[in-house]
Parts: structure tokens; sequence; C-alpha cells
């Protein structure tokens, strides 16, 4: 069985994007989230943005697989996070993690922060997830 | 592990729509996302938002002369969902002013009325008038 993680421990830092117009507009459709904002340049540029801003739903979206790529074992039960700058078409983030702190009676609940930063000073996204064992969602 | 944190009594409250974690639509958002596959993302519920009566009720609380900039998302899982299942969702929206935001909180029930999830979704509204977005 593979240890806990512990705090202290940390994600691979993954590559987030960049994402084309073609990608937002798929992610538009998944979803169901078709802000002008995000598809249309010209409401995007009215709103100061010189490209569209990438869906920050898309950013989240990417959580679960980078966890998944590196603890398979665990799964989400809370996923909570701010988006604080934009990621724009066309640009690229990184993703990374670090265990905050194990609760439960075996240090089964995982606490991560996760960064989604870009280009910018500030992060595009700051995220909080519990992550816990595959095997308890079966006999939750 | 349910968000707990109180809705104002003035809330409106939208629904019980029915939605479903329906397999075609997970793979869709699969696809696009590269979460999930065969069973829900942890944020796959984000697109039962879209269902289109809550849809249409959320339009109208922004109103014709704002965006709504997303500024902060929670998904609490009390279960996990299930692909092909089907849920009940309810939800409640609040616009503050001052900033001008709109509050969701949207919960998705088993059938048997057990909450599975509860997700918080806060959209900042811009002006249109040409109010920088953040």
């Amino acid at each position: 069985m593979t240890r806990p993680p512990a705090p202290g421990d940390r994600t691979e830092v993954t590559a987030v994007g960049p994402f084309d117009a073609a990608a937002v507009v798929a992610y538009a459709r998944a979803s169901g989230d078709d802000n002008p904002l995000h598809v249309d340049p010209t409401i995007a540029a009215a709103a100061g943005f010189p490209a569209p801003p990438v869906h920050g739903m898309r950013l989240m979206a990417a959580i679960e697989p980078a966890l998944a790529a590196w603890r398979p074992d665990l799964r989400i039960k809370r996923l909570a996070g701010a988006f604080v700058e934009p990621l724009l078409v066309g640009e690229q983030a990184r993703l990374s993690g670090r265990v905050l702190k194990t609760t439960g009676a075996d240090a089964t609940e995982v606490l991560i922060r996760i960064t989604i930063q870009g280009p910018r000073r500030g992060p595009c996204l700051v995220a909080e997830a519990v992550v816990v064992p595959r095997e308890a969602e079966a006999t939750a | 592990m349910s968000d707990q944190r109180p809705v104002p009594a003035e809330a409106l409250a939208l629904g019980p729509f029915e939605v479903a974690a329906d397999p075609a639509a997970i793979a869709a958002f699969a696809a696009a996302t590269g979460a999930g596959g065969l069973t829900p993302s942890a944020t796959f519920p984000a697109s039962w938002l879209s269902t289109p009566q809550l849809k249409e009720a959320l339009r109208a609380a922004i109103g014709p002369d704002h965006l709504a900039v997303h500024e902060s998302q929670s998904f609490d899982y009390d279960r996990p969902l299930r692909a092909g299942g089907c849920y009940t969702l309810s939800a409640l929206v609040q616009r503050e002013a001052a900033p001008a935001r709109l509050v969701i909180v949207a919960r998705a029930t088993e059938m048997d009325g057990a909450v599975a999830l509860t997700m918080r979704s806060v959209m900042r509204l811009v002006a249109t008038a040409g109010e920088r977005a953040g």
C-alpha cells in the first residue's frame, strides 16, 4: 500500500494550456458556460482584456487530472478555489500543489493547496482540495 | 462536508430541477478538460448550472447590462456522483451590492433526499459600459 501523503509533499508541476480559441469554445460547449466574455474577442476587449480569458472553471478542471497523475489512489472530496488573475487565450500556466495537512484517524483526509500560476504576477487560481483514498468511497 | 455557510433569507430559490450525470455529457466534459471519463469529474456538476431554467433565471439576475466574471467556486461532496445517476438540483441565488456579486449555492440530492453535493459559485458582475474586469 502506498504511504499516505504527508505535509510538505509536493505534486508534480504540470503545464496548463496554452488554450486556443477552439479549446475555449469546446469547454463552453461541454460545460454550457457560453459567457461571451470567454468566446467573443470584441466583448473581451470591451471588458479590458487584450484576448478572451479562459474560463476559470477550465483551469479548475485541470486540478483533478494533475492530482490523479500524482496520486491515482486518491479522489477529490472537496475542491474550492478563487480566480485571481485571468489566463488569456494563448497563454500558458503551471500547476503545483503542496500538502498542507492530514486529518482523520489514519490521516486519510489530505488537504492540498494548489496554485495555477500564469504569466502575471498574481496566480490565476488558488485552490484547496481535500482528497481521500479511493477505496474509502466504496465503504463511505 | 457540505458547505454550511448561511444563505441570506431573501435569496431567490430556484428548482428543484432534475439533472443527470449523463455518460455522454461526462465524456464530452472529459474530452474538453481531460478530467473524468467513465465517472464524473469533480467539476463536472458546474455544467448543471446551465440547466435551461436555472440558466435563464441566472441571466435575469445578472441583467442585460452586466457580465458575470467567476470569482470563486467550491464543490463539497457528501458522496461521489455516479455515472448515469439522476439527482435533484435546488439553488439559492443572492445578488449582492458594492461590489455587485451573484452568489449561487446549489445542492444536488439523491432521489432518496440524501445530499450528494453542494456547490457555491460567486460571480462578480461587471458593467458592460467599459469597466475593467479582473
